[in-house]
């Protein structure tokens, strides 16, 4: 299963998963834990270490995370998200 | 120059640019994946015949996705082959996105040019690039379009010889340096307000207030399709056949008074002086209107309704507001979009789960589709048939099919082995539909129903003739007894109906009428004509889609589905 595995979170000081952000807030991926071609998906769509990005959306029960990055809006299942760390920006 | 690849990320335009190059009518919607092949046209461009291809979108140069595979595998084709050049189509409103796709055609070392399409809409949101200064930057031709509109298309179609091999270099290392760079050196963005449509976007992904945005547009869709049909059907087909076609048809009946076969093959008997559409099973008079004056209001009504919510961007939305409800099946939000399309036509929505990464993801999404969507010709029969007990029948129908949907998901994603990748979608802007692309799409979208489906129909009005005078749906009739009687609880005549389903299950819900059925055994025969098998043109497409040995796998699915279902259903109803 997906989730499950995804919910192992890596301790990272100062940066959070993008699945445990909240609406509405803002910050700057700082890092990938994903291989290769995890990492080749995402970036194709414009995630890319220290890209800024703000979240829009995200679903109850570990539903997917809808993120603005630029001009791009992309939805990301929870658990992929789970692999992407964000530093928050000061608010 | 012989030959013009379209290249992109998905949704930038590729499909309306090419539909304005060529003047062949494709597909065109906003959301990624609509194009899942690729298609072939061509222009003439200085008097040379040139063809022109429409490459499904890709973000990258590598993919899982199977249209994006295709798109891969034919540019890297491409760039062996001297004669090709690339058109790169770039949202203009996403340049930064875009440009990691033409940094990785660039190394492909082919001729190429960019059109920065969505022109207008980038202006409108305050981004402005100064096409001249990438044009030196990438060192190939740059041309602003608005493929809708057609705004640029001359002035892209006049430079299309200009398209050069790129002059910019970059390793694949730090690409995204590049871009950004790139990026502030050509576009500028302006401070504005969120304008209303990304507010209507962002609470129709909202978790809560998604919910109700969501309700909303599908009650309305519903309701829309129901009373454009019902209307269409009531004060337009009806009136024309009885009053038009009725006494042609009485006419030729006397004419042929030489020949019982005749009448019987050409219009059937007469009720008490008059026709009954549905039932006499004639060529001309059931066999044009099942097709004519029954599905095709619903098949209009159906397509005006979807077109236009694939033209506003609201599926990829609605993908992410279902995508909890469908991982309980073992597929992702973004499979509602073949479920969508399936409504319409199941043959489009076998094809569209090609949107989907796994072979376990498109089994699951193929198999549901093809046993709980009734596809729109089977609806309009059964809104006809079971329609006059009212709603409640129809929702009754409806909601077994959607419990079957959801136990039977369940049961695959149990037992299906494999993985199920999670939902991963760009999210386009609302967009407002384009007045003259949607009615092209409907005129497509119609008259490809209207070639598909008046043969078939024919054929089957015509078959079902020959297999009854030859005795032998009587036959297949007496040896399925025990199932269909003894389990499924319907008559033996509603074999007939059974058997004719393989070629169109319009025809077989209409030869359920004269059967006099029960309300219990109209709704048990309309689910089962829905679940046991897929149409003929359906099987073929899920064949090409799945391998035979997965779709021998569905197709045993399906039947011990059915019976289970209506053996079920004829116990507790």
């Amino acid at each position: 299963m997906v989730l499950e595995a995804a919910q192992i979170t890596e301790v990272r000081p100062g940066e959070i998963p993008l699945n445990k952000m909240r609406q509405g807030q803002k910050g700057i991926i700082s890092h990938i834990d994903g291989g290769h071609h995890f990492n080749q998906k995402i970036e194709a769509m414009g995630l890319h270490l220290g890209v800024s990005l703000e979240i829009i959306s995200a679903q109850l029960m570990h539903g997917p995370v809808t993120v603005r990055v630029g001009s791009t809006q992309a939805a990301i299942g929870f658990g992929m998200a789970g692999k992407i760390y964000i530093k928050l920006s000061e608010q | 120059m012989k030959k013009i690849l379209l290249v992109g990320n998905p949704n930038v335009g590729k499909s309306a640019l090419f539909s304005r190059l060529t003047g062949v009518r494709v597909f065109v919607s906003n959301y990624p994946g609509t194009t899942v092949e690729y298609t072939e046209g061509y222009m003439r461009l200085n008097g040379e015949r040139v063809q022109v291809i429409d490459v499904p979108g890709c973000y990258g140069m590598e993919s899982a996705v199977k249209a994006e595979q295709v798109a891969v595998e034919m540019i890297k084709a491409a760039a062996k082959n001297e004669d090709a050049i690339i058109l790169n189509i770039v949202d203009s409103s996403n340049l930064e996105r875009n440009l990691n796709l033409t940094l990785h055609l660039i190394h492909l070392k082919l001729p190429m040019l960019i059109a920065l399409n969505f022109w207008d809409e980038a202006g409108h949101i305050g981004v402005k690039i100064e096409p001249e200064k990438l044009e030196k930057i990438l060192g190939v031709p740059v041309i602003p379009t608005s493929a809708i509109t057609g705004e640029g298309v001359l002035n892209l179609v006049e430079k299309l010889p200009d398209a050069r091999q790129s002059s910019y270099e970059c390793s694949d290392k730090d690409q995204w340096v590049h871009i950004g760079k790139i990026v502030e050196d050509v576009q500028d963005l302006s401070h504005r307000h969120h304008t209303f449509g990304e507010t209507l976007g962002d609470i129709s992904v909202h978790p809560i207030g998604g919910i109700p945005i969501m309700l909303l547009v599908l009650a309305t869709s519903f309701y829309i399709i129901r009373s454009i049909g019902e209307s269409l059907i009531g004060y337009v087909l009806d009136p024309l056949f009885e009053i038009i076609w009725t006494p042609l048809m009485l006419k030729l009946h006397s004419l042929l008074h030489f020949s019982s076969i005749l009448q019987d093959i050409l219009i059937g008997p007469l009720s008490e002086g008059g026709i009954e559409y549905v039932e006499s099973l004639g060529l001309l008079t059931t066999g044009l209107y099942v097709p004519l004056a029954m599905v095709l209001p619903y098949i209009f009504s159906f397509y005006l309704v979807l077109s236009f919510l694939e033209d506003s961007g609201y599926l990829p939305r609605l993908g992410v507001m279902m995508d909890s409800l469908m991982h309980k099946v073992g597929i992702h939000g973004l499979a509602i979009i073949p479920m969508l399309l399936g409504v319409g036509c199941n043959v489009p929505g076998a094809m569209s789960t090609r949107i989907l990464e796994t072979r376990r993801e498109k089994f699951i999404a193929a198999t549901l589709m093809a046993i709980a969507i009734p596809c729109m010709a089977q609806v309009a029969m059964i809104f006809g048939l079971v329609g006059h007990y009212g709603t409640k029948a129809i929702a009754l129908v409806f909601g077994i099919l959607f419990l079957v949907w959801l136990a039977l998901g369940m049961l695959m994603h149990r037992f299906v082995k494999g993985e199920s990748p999670e939902i991963f979608v760009e999210i386009p802007p609302y967009r407002i539909p384009y007045f003259n692309a949607l009615m092209k799409k409907m005129a497509m979208r119609v008259s490809s129903y209207l070639k598909e489906a008046v043969p078939f129909v024919l054929l089957g009005v015509l078959l079902v003739n020959i297999l009854y005078s030859l005795n032998i749906i009587q036959m297949i009739a007496k040896v399925t007894a025990p199932v269909v009687t003894g389990i499924m609880g319907l008559p033996g005549e509603t074999v007939g109906a059974l058997v004719i389903g393989f070629l169109r299950k319009d025809v077989a819900v209409g030869m359920l009428l004269p059967l006099g059925l029960t309300f219990k055994e109209m709704v048990i025969a309309s689910v089962a004509l829905t679940m046991y098998f897929p149409c003929i043109a359906t099987f073929a497409v899920m064949v090409k889609e799945l391998g035979l040995k997965d779709m021998s796998l569905a197709a045993g699915i399906m039947l011990l589905s059915t019976i289970l279902t209506a053996g079920l259903l004829n116990f507790i109803l």
